[in-house]
């Protein structure tokens, strides 16, 4: 039941991938959204919590299957969270990350939550199946049920990230030449991820960006990586900030 | 499609585009013979296995904190020794056994050792020996590595029609094109119907091994069988549900027969039914009320006059029964269900709600008195009932 509606949104991710993927190798695109409720901006020391980043990197096939990787995926996620860090840093504000205590079963509702509250923005701010109750807003919420993290972590905010991406196997690309020949583009690979800044006091998910960038970009790598966290993080409050804070 | 390629190679181009074409997925091509996994085996994360797992790991973690897993320690303790039997002191250590509240009688075997057990199979099973055929069978699943095998089959055929399909396409038939997907598609059902009969006998092998009475593989498909023909629901009479064990597992006849003919071949032994009943009877009422909740009255009578026949838990069994009758609201209905909330009030076992119902039955059958005698009761058993003040009112109208 769970299981076909994920299916679901990740057919819809991956039309949405592919339609772009296929405009911009090479590239990375980000669109950023920032909530409607009432918000102060975050003051300069705010703790910061980040969750375990959901990363899931796949082999393209051949035909076009998706075969996932672990070994592509933990990498990954370990340069993601080096570069979140890279690009917190300076800002005066505490990154600490979040280990998932399973026996909390608060906790984990919270995060199955932002999952379905991520997948909900998703599909229909992204999707072009837009919500006649959230026209001209962005005021997503968990709700004040998350000061459980604020208390337990000592945090201020938290931070989600969701990443997807394929590559190319050598008899991909070899099927992309040859098919490139007859005049058929294939697909050789793309990404795609979204964050999201949840607010530990009201819930308030208070920014969220999705990037999405071609084949040339690898986040494998840590230029790559590097690359779409820089997209990710784009115009997030945490680093604006600072950024503020310099100007003035 | 017709003259779909206009590029200078257009002379002969299919042919030399479908043979590069082809040599390209072929560079893919994984074989699909695989050994069976060791005990205490992990996959290189490099792998395609190792993909798989990565993916499974996240869905088990997803089902460790769902409300949807019975927690209860005995039973679980209970259902993950029989699967250890099964399985072998090795093996036992590389499965997980889930209890998933769920009706409908099924098991599923994930490739990284995440096993299901719903309690629709729990509900079902009459005896020890039952389940464990069952968890023999998924466990044969697992050793075999069934999911990798399928994986690479589906990546092989997909790479293979991916040729079919450019070549069809180009030729100018769209209609091959898609038969040739369909061909495709039966191709993997036909696998899964081979790894099904792998499962078939290498379970009952696990399952004999462990000294269960082999006669007993055979009952659970042929009960099966019996309960989905008396199904109030003509899909499920024609085909079976779905979203049941037969969406993954086709019963045949072939397949009960085969195991009928393996068990003939050996002594009968006895199945341990006292053990099984012990483990699950605490949870009999619930699972009763879940299987209600389908609205399947054929199958949940079926079902209920099965269990009956056992003879256990009589008080539970004849309540319930009276409860899909009070549902059911076919003519003579409600005499039916009258008759059982009375047969019900003789055992030891029953519920409180069984006077509350039967109060209502009787009132509306114009037996005041002895309705009020049954709310008495009820009130009697039940002190705290939500509903007491409710009832209080019926016994006493005037509220004096």
């Amino acid at each position: 039941m769970t299981g076909a509606i994920s299916i679901f949104k990740q057919i819809r991710l991956l039309i949405f991938i592919a339609g772009l993927g296929a405009v911009i190798t090479g590239c990375v695109s980000s669109s950023v959204n920032t909530t409607s409720n009432s918000h102060e901006a975050p003051k300069s020391g705010a703790q910061i919590l980040l969750m375990q980043p959901d990363v899931e990197l796949s082999l393209l096939t051949a035909s076009g299957l998706r075969e996932p990787r672990a070994d592509w995926s933990k990498q990954a996620q370990g340069l993601i969270i080096a570069e979140i860090e890279k690009n917190l840093a300076g800002n005066g504000h505490e990154l600490r990350q979040h280990s998932l205590d399973t026996d909390n079963a608060h906790e984990v509702q919270l995060i199955k939550l932002h999952e379905a509250v991520g997948n909900t923005i998703l599909l229909h701010r992204f999707f072009n199946q837009p919500l006649p109750s959230k026209k001209d807003k962005f005021d997503w919420s968990l709700g004040p049920g998350v000061a459980t993290l604020a208390d337990n972590y000592d945090a201020d905010y938290a931070l989600f990230i969701f990443a997807r991406g394929a590559y190319a196997s050598a008899a991909r690309q070899a099927t992309a030449l040859v098919l490139a020949v007859a005049g058929v583009g294939v697909g050789t690979g793309d990404q795609a991820a979204f964050a999201s800044l949840v607010n530990l006091e009201t819930g308030d998910i208070v920014w969220f960006n999705v990037t999405v960038t071609g084949s040339g970009i690898d986040m494998r790598r840590p230029s790559g990586a590097e690359s779409v966290v820089k997209g990710l993080m784009k115009d997030n409050p945490l680093t604006t900030h600072a950024t503020d804070k310099a100007k003035s | 499609m017709r003259n779909h390629f206009k590029t200078p190679l257009s002379r002969h181009p299919l042919r030399l585009v479908l043979m590069a074409l082809g040599s390209a997925v072929l560079m893919s091509c994984a074989s699909t013979d695989v050994a069976p996994i060791e005990a205490q085996a992990k996959p290189d994360d490099t792998t395609d296995e190792g993909g798989i797992w990565y993916v499974t790991d996240k869905v088990e973690k997803d089902l460790q904190t769902s409300a949807i897993v019975e927690r209860d320690p005995a039973l679980n303790e209970y259902v993950s020794a029989v699967a250890c039997r099964v399985t072998g002191p090795d093996y036992c250590k590389d499965l997980r056994v889930y209890i998933v509240k769920q009706p409908y009688f099924n098991a599923s075997m994930a490739p990284n050792g995440m096993m299901q057990v719903w309690t629709g199979l729990l509900l079902r099973a009459e005896n020890e020996d039952q389940l464990a055929y069952v968890l023999g069978h998924e466990f044969a699943h697992y050793r075999q590595r069934h999911s990798l095998k399928q994986w690479r089959q589906a990546k092989n055929i997909s790479n293979a029609s991916l040729v079919f399909s450019v070549g069809a396409a180009a030729a100018g038939a769209g209609a091959a094109g898609v038969l040739g997907q369909a061909a495709a598609l039966a191709r993997l059902y036909g696998f899964s119907r081979e790894a099904e009969r792998e499962s078939d006998d290498l379970g009952f092998d696990f399952f004999v091994a462990a000294g269960y009475a082999p006669g007993e593989a055979a009952r659970t498909w042929e009960y099966l069988i019996a309960e989905a023909a008396e199904s109030s629901s003509r899909r499920k009479r024609k085909s079976v549900a779905r979203a049941s064990i037969f969406a993954t597992h086709p019963v045949t006849t072939e397949r009960v027969e085969n195991l009928q003919a393996k068990a003939a071949a050996l002594p009968a032994g006895t199945p341990n039914r006292a053990d099984f009943i012990a483990a699950t009877k605490p949870f009999l009422q619930q699972w009763l009320e879940q299987d209600l909740t389908l609205r399947d009255f054929g199958s949940s009578l079926f079902l209920t006059n099965r269990l009956i026949e056992g003879g256990d838990a009589l008080g539970v069994l004849y309540f319930h029964r009276a409860e899909i009758y009070r549902l059911r609201r076919a003519s003579g209905d409600s005499d039916l269900a009258l008759a059982d909330y009375q047969t019900a009030s003789q055992y030891e076992d029953t519920p409180p709600e069984n006077w509350r119902q039967m109060g209502d039955a009787l009132a509306k059958a114009g037996k005041t008195d002895e309705a009020k005698a049954a709310w008495t009761t009820y009130l009697e058993k039940a002190p705290n009932a939500p509903d007491r003040l409710l009832i209080q009112s019926y016994l006493d109208p005037d509220g004096a």
